[in-house]
């Protein structure tokens, strides 16, 4: 497997994005009653993610909107057919069916993100290299072969970057220590239930 | 049992061990794949816990990424789930995300399962139970679980708390009825002094504004969006703040005025380029009123259009083509960076730019950027160079070709596109050449010669997606054959061997167009040779008019002269095929064809170019290509080639006693042969033109005659056949089945008399009530009246033969950039007054804009780099005094036409007054767009927004109220017939 063990990041680069914030203002609102017509309404956010290696390997696929399988199938086969051929000096937007997909590749590897017409771009891209970043933190220059044989960690990453389509967490550091929190606990319980005499008590139960 | 367990969870493959055995692929990929679904469709069935939540985990990965189907697998994963091991509950609530939908059944028995995770005291189990609720959230789920996020919405620990704000908006979409209990305490989170949590907050308004049908309910909220706005310091929170910003300024314009400010500060301060944009985007979208942040926004815009980054380049031409809509000034400001990533490496781009080109296109520009973007074209890969061709096609044919002055330029076009090897618009084209050739009568010359090139030239007919075009050009040449400089060059193209690689149904076309030119020589010929008298055609009034036929005899003796010399050429080709055939057919023939031949010799010599000689060859042309047809197995081809050849049948006998003779020897009514010919040819030259649906409704039933009584059983019957189609007009194909029946009845010869009583019965009725017949007779009987300039082709026509080709090239190459000036607008026909409300309305817009336009574009386009000022102002000085020229046709035209309409359209001479008045405003304030626009600042600050508005909207009223002169008064009301 070609660059596979290529790291994504060489750097590690800061995005725009400060997170301080002044805050200080309450006020009393109003109850008022909405009477929503949003039945229906699937697509909300970023639609899907996909992480696509240079072959056309799936890597990561996240639905927040529901496709079934067979869609999901297809559009992994459309859209890697689209994305893998463009050029290198290309822009990262692709018109697609009356959606956007942002993607961006680092080393053998694109993440792409499906959004809607009017989202911003831009700040994809930076969320995408948001999730690169904590990757790389996580798993110390993280390349394709972290995320192959650690694929169930790259979602649960994900999943506290991401949440119902939309960004949960901007800041790197607290993503590194919810997962590690996380992390030990799936270890503790691990380590109980894979003792030898563990096993056998539990069996002979 | 146990010892099994223990086995499987000694002896289980893990997930690891998975992805190295389908990586190493010894066995294949597939067939490791369903080696290890064996195992785990077993594994999973087991008692023991931790082989059940790798075998899940297994399969997860499997589905996720191999695309597996694990619906069957859906109990298993609420086992797995309802594991009360953490590392368990993980794998189950990841299958169950990405696995769950709404038709999975199993999703009932979860809900218990969820709650008591939800109010777990372990914050990454509530986390857990949280996400996957974002995703699998179903209307049940959401209604009975919306305590639960209620009460977490005011949970003290962030990471809970933020999750909760997000997942509610799946369930505000699955069960609205929530919105009632927790839109208050959401609201309390978007003042949060957590910013994750203010920021899923609005995030949650953000979508909710952006897909809530009726965003006005969230405007109560506005001071709070504010207050966000002015105060927070967080990229992603402001950016979803614009979002919602955008959504409710169309609704509130006094909450623009107030927002303005901010948003061209962040414009201004961020360093962030998204946030950057979404300012930008939010201004062009929705604030394109102030001007102030209107400018900035396209300072900010230049900057994105100049990087080096693709991305922000497309995004700079994506923010431009949305401000293009409005206000055309920045986009021309930017025309070298726009023109330029036509040539970009990412399609993207250079799609992005080809729309905001054709968006500067206006009828003063328009010949040069389509002869920029055709040859561009040529040079770009196939897709992009159809993109072209498509936008080039649909702008020039927007409105009934509003854009369009000098059709013999775009018809060249039309012809230059179709030559385009990557050319796949043969539809389009094929719609246009036709449309064209029914509407403007002026084009035609030059439709007939691009035609020509068309038909004549072998390769085309090879690639099929020039078929269409192709048959548009054999009915064009076919219909208009009069124009043509050589019928005989035309029957031979029309009937080269290579139109067997055309499908049926355009073989059909070109066979009916070869009898049209077959019938038009004969016609001529027997003309020529004064066997029929033009003026005794006249009386029967069929059509054709006393000018008529002066410009066919006119250009009849304009042929002979480059004739004969071609004739001769075309006679050595001929000679043998004719030979053979002949021999074949009779030696009585032959003989006569070689008397005949040296007879017709020296009158070949002669500037006649219908010699007997040639009459012959065309004869036995027609013959010997359609004589194959007439058995092929093809219905269309076949019966048009026996038509064509039975006509000849029955002619033939006689048309060769008759060209032995000598001129002028006979009296009409002595043969029938010119009697049928002339019939034919009379049928044939029936104008065709474009039917208004209304159009028999708007004749009046004259007095004295009861319709009612009469045909009151024909009306039933021809129910159908008088309403036309649901489109609005009839054009090109139908006529064929009208011709035919003409066709059909001469041929059988059963009494050609009703047919001429008919037309006399018509001539009579024309007479007593010309009004309603189409000027398109009484254009031609008037046509002295019209102004000389509006018929340059046919006066070109007088010219010598291979000189008038090689002026109508010049012309055609001039008129880029001079013919605009020198002639006004061709009539373009077009009927419903619906239609042409809008287009006099947009034209009119579009025409205050040119002279700024067509300044920039000139200095963009030939690369005059000219300072700005006198660059913008001579062209449009130019084209003032070319419009002044052409609002005089204008008036003079439309008093005439309103002799020759008499009281149906009384208003035009006072509205095309009107009109030009409008022009010359419009000339004046619009030299300079700054300025303009600088006086539209001005009033913008006198006043406020809304008589502002009030001021716009009289203006596009006074446009609309002069309506399109050119376009209305020449207007052929409708066909009586």
């Amino acid at each position: 497997m070609v660059n596979e063990t290529h790291p994504f990041l060489f750097l590690h680069s800061s995005t725009n994005l400060k997170t301080t914030v002044k805050l200080g203002f309450c006020s009393d609102f109003f109850l008022f009653f909405i009477f929503c017509k949003l039945k229906g309404l699937e697509e909300l956010g970023i639609h899907f993610v996909l992480l696509i290696s240079r072959q056309g390997k799936v890597r990561l696929t996240k639905w927040y909107s529901p496709y079934s399988q067979k869609e999901r199938t297809k559009v992994i086969r459309e859209l890697s057919g689209v994305i893998l051929t463009r050029g290198p000096k290309l822009c990262n937007f692709v018109e697609w069916r009356g959606h956007k997909v942002v993607y961006k590749r680092y080393a053998s590897l694109y993440f792409c993100m499906c959004i809607d017409q009017d989202d911003n771009e831009l700040e994809i891209l930076e969320i995408i290299h948001h999730f690169v970043e904590i990757l790389d933190r996580y798993f110390g220059s993280v390349c394709e072969l972290d995320l192959i044989f650690n694929f169930h960690k790259a979602y649960y990453i994900l999943d506290e970057i991401l949440i119902a389509g939309e960004l949960q967490e901007s800041s790197k550091k607290t993503v590194a220590r919810l997962i590690a929190a996380q992390d030990s606990l799936v270890e503790t319980a691990k380590e109980q239930a894979s003792s030898l005499s563990n096993m056998i008590a539990h069996a002979t139960k | 049992m146990s010892a099994s367990s223990i086995m499987e969870s000694l002896f289980q493959r893990s997930l690891d061990d998975l992805i190295k055995g389908i990586r190493l692929q010894l066995i294949g990929e597939s067939k490791f794949i369903t080696k290890a679904m064996e195992e785990i469709r077993r594994e999973i069935k087991t008692t023991d816990s931790q082989t059940k939540a790798v075998a899940l985990e297994k399969l997860t990965y499997l589905n996720s990424i191999h695309g597996i189907d694990m619906s069957w697998a859906a109990f298993h994963v609420v086992e797995v789930m309802s594991s009360s091991r953490f590392a368990h509950k993980k794998i189950g609530y990841l299958a169950a995300s990405q696995s769950f939908n709404e038709g999975t059944d199993v999703i009932l028995l979860i809900t218990n399962q969820l709650r008591k995770d939800l109010t777990s005291t372990n914050e990454f189990e509530v986390g857990l139970a949280l996400e996957c609720l974002s995703v699998i959230a179903t209307t049940d789920l959401a209604r009975d679980l919306t305590p639960e996020i209620f009460t977490l919405l005011s949970s003290s620990k962030t990471f809970v708390r933020k999750k909760a704000v997000a997942v509610i908006l799946r369930i505000f979409v699955k069960y609205p009825d929530a919105v009632k209990v927790s839109f208050k305490r959401l609201v309390e989170n978007l003042e949060n002094s957590d910013p994750h949590v203010m920021s899923a907050a609005v995030g949650v308004f953000c979508e909710l504004a952006s897909k809530d049908p009726d965003p006005r309910l969230y405007l109560p909220l506005a001071p709070e969006f504010y207050r966000i706005l002015v105060d927070c310091k967080n990229n992603w929170i402001l950016i979803k703040v614009l979002k919602i910003f955008a959504k409710l300024l169309p609704l509130e314009p006094r909450l623009a005025k107030r927002v303005v400010d901010p948003i061209c500060e962040h414009m201004r301060r961020t360093g962030a380029k998204s946030l950057m944009f979404e300012c930008i985007r939010t201004v062009v979208t929705t604030l394109t009123d102030y001007e102030s942040a209107v400018k900035l926004a396209v300072e900010k815009i230049r900057e994105l259009l100049v990087d080096d980054d693709p991305n922000l380049k497309y995004l700079g031409l994506q923010a431009l083509s949305i401000l293009g809509a409005k206000h055309l000034w920045p986009v021309l400001e930017n025309k070298d960076v726009v023109i330029n990533s036509l040539s970009d490496a990412d399609p993207n781009i250079k799609l992005e730019a080809l729309h905001l080109v054709m968006g500067m296109v206006s009828e003063t520009n328009v010949a040069e950027i389509s002869r920029v973007l055709v040859n561009y074209a040529l040079k770009s890969e196939p897709q992009f160079c159809n993109e072209i061709l498509g936008s080039i096609l649909s702008t020039c044919g927007r409105n009934f070709y509003e854009i369009v002055v000098d059709f013999d330029w775009y018809v060249s076009l039309l012809g230059e596109m179709s030559r385009n090897p990557h050319c796949q618009k043969g539809e389009e084209i094929e719609s246009q050449f036709v449309d064209i050739g029914l509407r403007v009568k002026d084009a035609r010359p030059e439709l007939v010669r691009v035609a020509r090139d068309l038909l004549i030239d072998p390769a085309l007919l090879g690639n099929p997606f020039l078929h269409r075009i192709l048959a548009a050009s054999a009915w064009v040449s076919g219909e208009y054959v009069e124009f043509s400089k050589n019928p005989f060059e035309l029957m031979e193209a029309l009937l080269q061997p290579r139109t067997s690689l055309l499908p049926p149904l355009i073989r059909a076309v070109y066979i009916h167009s070869a009898f049209k030119v077959l019938v038009f020589c004969l016609h001529s010929y027997l003309v020529q040779r004064e066997v029929i008298h033009p003026s005794s055609v006249d009386d029967l009034a069929t059509g054709m008019p006393d000018l008529g036929f002066g410009i066919k005899c006119v250009e009849v003796s304009d042929i002979a002269k480059c004739q004969s010399a071609a004739d001769c050429g075309h006679d050595d080709e001929f000679n043998p095929r004719v030979s053979d055939i002949s021999v074949e057919d009779s030696t009585m023939e032959t003989t006569r064809d070689i008397t005949v031949h040296e007879a017709s010799s020296s009158v070949s010599l002669q500037k006649e170019p219908f010699t007997h000689e040639s009459i012959l060859n065309l004869l036995n042309l027609v013959k010997m290509a359609l004589g194959p047809h007439s058995g092929t197995d093809e219905v269309e081809v076949q019966d048009r080639a026996q038509n064509v050849l039975g006509f000849i049948k029955m002619i033939e006998q006689e048309l060769h006693g008759l060209l032995g003779e000598e001129k002028g020897n006979f009296e009409i009514g002595e043969h029938k042969v010119p009697k049928i010919i002339e019939l034919m040819y009379n049928a044939f030259s029936k104008e065709l033109g474009p039917v208004s649906v209304s159009a028999q409704e708007r004749v009046p039933i004259p007095d004295g005659l009861m319709l009612k009584e009469d045909l009151s059983d024909l009306d039933n019957m021809c129910a159908d056949v008088l309403k036309p189609p649901s489109s609005s007009f009839t054009t090109g194909n139908p006529q064929f089945g009208e011709r035919e029946g003409d066709s059909f009845f001469n041929l059988h010869g059963k009494e050609p008399e009703p047919s001429t009583e008919s037309t006399l019965l018509l001539a009579q009725h024309r007479k007593q009530h010309g009004l309603y017949y189409l000027p398109s007779d009484k254009n031609e009987t008037v046509s002295n009246d019209y102004p000389p300039a509006n018929e340059p082709p046919l006066l070109s026509n007088l010219v010598d033969g291979t000189q008038d080709l090689m002026k109508l090239t010049e012309q055609s190459l001039a008129s880029k950039k001079k013919s605009n000036h020198a002639k006004p607008r061709p009539v373009v026909v077009k009927l419903d007054e619906g239609d042409e409300l809008p287009v006099s309305a947009t034209k009119l817009t579009k025409e205050s804009k040119d002279d700024s336009l067509s300044g920039a574009l000139r200095d963009i386009l030939l690369g005059d780099k000219v300072n700005p000022m006198s660059s913008q102002r001579q062209p449009s000085d130019k084209s003032s005094g070319k419009r002044e020229k052409e609002a005089l046709v204008d008036s003079g035209y439309a008093s005439r036409s309103k002799q020759n309409l008499g009281d149906a359209q009384p208003s035009h001479g006072s509205s095309s007054s009107r009109r030009s008045k409008h022009r010359s405003h419009g000339k004046e304030k619009q030299r300079s767009p700054r300025r303009n626009n600088e006086g539209k600042e001005d009033t913008q600050k006198d006043k406020k927004k809304g008589s502002h508005h009030h001021r716009r909207h009289k203006t596009r009223q006074r446009a609309d109220g002069p309506p399109n002169v050119i376009s209305q008064t020449p207007v052929i009301p409708d066909f009586l017939l």
